[in-house]
C-alpha cells in the first residue's frame, strides 16, 4: 500500500508544520492512526476510506495545534535570552557612544531622542529576525517543542509590538524635530518611507501573531524576513537617497544591504522546505 | 437518554477525572484509554480522538501520569501511561469534588442515592 504510506507521510508533515513538533508527539499521534486504520480495514473498509475516516476523528491538524497549544505551559528556549541579551548590549553601547553626547550643552535633546528611538525600533525588528533564523535552524534539524513555540509566539509578538511602537514613537520625535526647524513634519524623505514601511511590516505582524496565532510558522518566516525590510529601511536610503538622511553610502553598507536583504529572504525560503530536513534519518 | 450528547464544556471538564481514573485501573494508551471511554459512558461521551493526548501531555507535564514507549504485539509503537503518587491524590480530590457536585444535585433533584 505504497499510496496509503505516502498519504499518511503527507498528514505527518502538515501535523509536523502546525504543531512545529517532529518528535514523540507526531509518532503516538501515528501510532493512533495506524491503529485506527486497522481497526477500519478490519470491520471491512477499503485503506484509503479508513486513513480518510481515521483523520477526521483524529480532528484536523490546525484544531490539535490549538488543543497543544491550550495544553503546553510556555517553555525556555535560548536563543531568545542569547539573542536578546546581545541586542541589549550592542543598544547599550549605541547609546553611550552617539545619544548620551547629544545631552551635553549644545545638543539637541528632541534629536538624539528620535534617533534613539528609531535605532531602538530597528533593534527590536533586528531581534525578531535573528530569532527567526534560529527558528528555521532548528526547523530542518529538529524543530523546537511546543512550550518553545508559544515562547517564541510570545516574544515575537512583544519584540513586533516593541519595534512598531517605537518607529512610531521615533517618527513622532524626528516629525516634531523637523517641524521646529524647517515648518513641515515630513519630508518623503526615503528613510522616512523607508520606516514607515517596517513601521507597518511591524504592525501587521503584530497583529498577525495576535489573531492567527495557529499560523506561527508563517509569521516567523515573515519575522526573518524583517531583518531585509529593516536594512532597507535603514540603510537602503542611503544608497540612492540625494536628500536628508544621504549620509554613510559606502562600498561596505551597499555589502551589508545585499548580504542583510539575500540571507534573510534564503533562510525564510529554508523554512518551507519539511521539518528536520537536514537531520540524517534512521534507515 | 439515547443518542444525547454531552456539551462541549462538560466533556472537557471531565476528560482530566476519566482519563485519571482509567489509568487508576493500570497502565494504558491513547487509543484504549478513548474506546474505553466510548464503552463505558455508551457512546454519549464521544471524544474526538485528538482531544486525548494534549490532555495526557498536560497531565505528565504536571506529573499527574508517567509514560513509556513500548512496541506492541503487531510491531507498532506505543506510548503507555501510568498513574504517578501525585496522580493518585490529585484523582483523590477529583473523587472528593464530583462527589460534592454529584451528592447535591441528587438532592436537588430528590433523587436518592444508587
Amino acid at each position: 500500500m505504497p499510496e496509503l504510506e505516502t498519504r499518511i507521510r503527507e498528514w505527518k508533515r502538515s501535523l509536523a508544520i502546525a504543531l512545529g513538533s517532529s518528535g514523540e508527539i507526531l509518532e503516538e499521534l501515528e501510532s493512533h492512526l495506524r491503529e485506527e486504520i486497522d481497526r477500519l480495514t478490519q470491520a471491512g473498509h477499503a485503506p484509503d476510506a479508513a486513513l480518510t475516516a481515521a483523520q477526521a476523528k483524529l480532528g484536523r491538524p490546525a484544531d490539535l495545534a490549538a488543543e497543544y497549544a491550550r495544553a503546553v505551559p510556555p517553555a525556555r528556549w535560548w536563543p531568545i535570552s542569547i539573542c536578546r541579551t546581545l541586542l541589549v548590549l550592542l543598544f547599550v553601547y549605541f547609546i553611550w557612544k552617539f545619544v548620551v553626547p547629544g545631552f551635553r550643552p549644545g545638543g539637541n535633546v528632541l534629536l538624539v531622542l528620535h534617533v534613539a528611538a528609531v535605532v531602538a525600533g530597528y533593534a527590536a525588528g533586528f531581534y525578531v529576525g535573528l530569532l527567526g533564523i534560529c527558528y528555521v535552524g532548528c526547523w530542518l534539524i529538529h524543530p523546537i517543542g511546543l512550550g518553545q513555540r508559544r515562547s517564541l509566539g510570545r516574544t515575537l509578538f512583544v519584540a513586533n509590538a516593541g519595534a512598531a511602537l517605537l518607529l512610531l514613537l521615533g517618527m513622532g520625535l524626528g516629525g516634531v524635530w523637523a517641524h521646529d526647524r524647517w515648518g513641515h513634519a515630513w519630508n518623503n524623505d526615503p528613510r522616512e518611507i523607508g520606516t514607515l514601511i517596517s513601521l507597518l511590516w511591524f504592525t501587521t505582524l503584530t497583529a498577525m501573531l495576535w489573531t492567527v496565532p495557529r499560523k506561527q510558522h508563517l509569521w516567523v518566516l515573515l519575522s526573518v524576513v524583517a531583518i531585509s525590510v529593516s536594512v532597507w529601511g535603514w540603510f537602503g536610503p542611503s544608497l540612492f537617497s540625494l536628500q536628508l538622511h544621504s549620509y554613510g553610502l559606502n562600498t561596505t553598507l551597499l555589502y551589508l544591504v545585499v548580504v542583510c536583504t539575500a540571507v534573510p529572504l534564503m533562510v525564510a525560503l529554508l523554512g518551507l522546505l519539511p521539518p528536520g530536513r537536514l537531520r540524517r534519518q534512521p534507515t | 437518554m439515547m443518542g444525547m450528547k454531552l456539551p462541549k464544556d462538560l466533556v472537557a471538564a471531565s476528560a482530566v477525572p476519566l482519563v485519571l481514573s482509567l489509568l487508576e485501573e493500570g497502565e494504558s494508551y491513547g487509543y484504549t484509554i478513548i474506546q474505553r471511554v466510548r464503552d463505558l459512558s455508551g457512546g454519549e461521551i464521544e471524544w474526538t480522538d485528538g482531544m486525548l493526548y494534549p490532555v495526557l501531555h498536560r497531565l505528565e507535564a504536571q506529573g499527574l501520569v508517567r509514560s513509556r514507549w513500548d512496541v506492541s504485539e503487531a510491531g507498532r509503537k506505543r506510548k503507555y501511561y501510568a498513574l504517578s503518587a501525585a496522580g493518585k491524590r490529585a484523582l483523590a480530590e477529583q473523587k472528593e469534588q464530583w462527589n460534592v457536585v454529584h451528592t447535591t444535585l441528587t438532592k436537588l433533584w430528590g433523587m436518592s442515592h444508587a
